[in-house]
């Protein structure tokens, strides 16, 4: 659940998931997975990395494995 | 990769405030309110000397009970007066009552910021003491690390949702 200061290594693909399932928007997808617009807006910017939990649910919304959703920028 | 689906749709329901934002700015209201009379009286009753007699500090007591029972009762009174003004203004009847984590993971941040805020408030209002002040001057150092806490508490909530983390 930790963010870092500014950019987080956890990298996403959610902007393009939106767009391949049926140009779905951020508000739509909020409602799916139970959060306010401005955190998928936050996601989606890599300015907050999301809990496991939510991580998992943005996943199920797109109905992808975990792994095509996020990718960790680290060593 | 289209517009519709890189800019967030423009329509009502999603340029709504967020439920956490509508109460911070609830919270920030009421706590000038209520602050701003607290002191007004305080100040009232300091020239007509009431914090001079023995009674000093059952009275100071009772202040700080007033500003305790007072400010629940004025904080409800804003959370519910927001809510109906933007209920008017954006014509939605049932805004989302959605607080997410992010929102608490902000809501600690900025609690954290009000507590070394409060403390530094402590701090000084013991050094105050310690350098022979009256006891009435730390009290009002303490309630004033009080509010400038919980103004800070809602300014940093603020600042984090302005900038987007």
């Amino acid at each position: 659940m930790a963010a870092s200061k500014s950019k987080s290594k956890v990298s996403n693909n959610i902007r393009r998931l939106r767009f391949d399932n049926d140009e779905m928007t951020q508000k739509q997808l909020a409602e799916k997975v139970g959060v306010t617009r401005q955190t998928i807006v936050a996601i989606e910017n890599a300015k907050y990395a999301p809990s496991l939990e939510l991580a998992f649910l943005i996943a199920t919304a797109f109905s992808v494995p975990l792994q095509d959703v996020f990718s960790y920028e680290g060593k | 990769m289209s517009n519709k689906a890189d800019n967030p749709h423009k329509n009502k329901q999603e340029e709504i405030m967020p439920q956490q934002q509508k109460s911070i700015y609830a919270s920030l209201f009421s706590t000038v309110l209520i602050f701003t009379i607290y002191f007004w009286r305080m100040a009232e009753m300091h020239g007509q000397g009431a914090f001079e007699g023995e009674n000093a500090f059952i009275l100071i007591g009772q202040s700080v009970l007033w500003l305790m029972f007072g400010g629940i009762i004025i904080n409800i009174i804003a959370h519910i007066t927001v809510n109906i003004i933007y209920a008017i203004i954006t014509k939605d009847a049932n805004p989302s009552p959605v607080v997410d984590e992010r929102d608490k993971l902000n809501e600690l941040r900025a609690l954290r910021v009000a507590y070394y805020v409060f403390g530094a408030g402590f701090v000084w209002s013991m050094v105050s003491l310690a350098f022979g002040q009256p006891p009435f001057m730390a009290f009002i150092i303490l309630i004033s690390s009080c509010a400038i806490a919980s103004l800070s508490e809602g300014f940093v909530q603020l600042f984090l949702y302005r900038r987007g983390f």
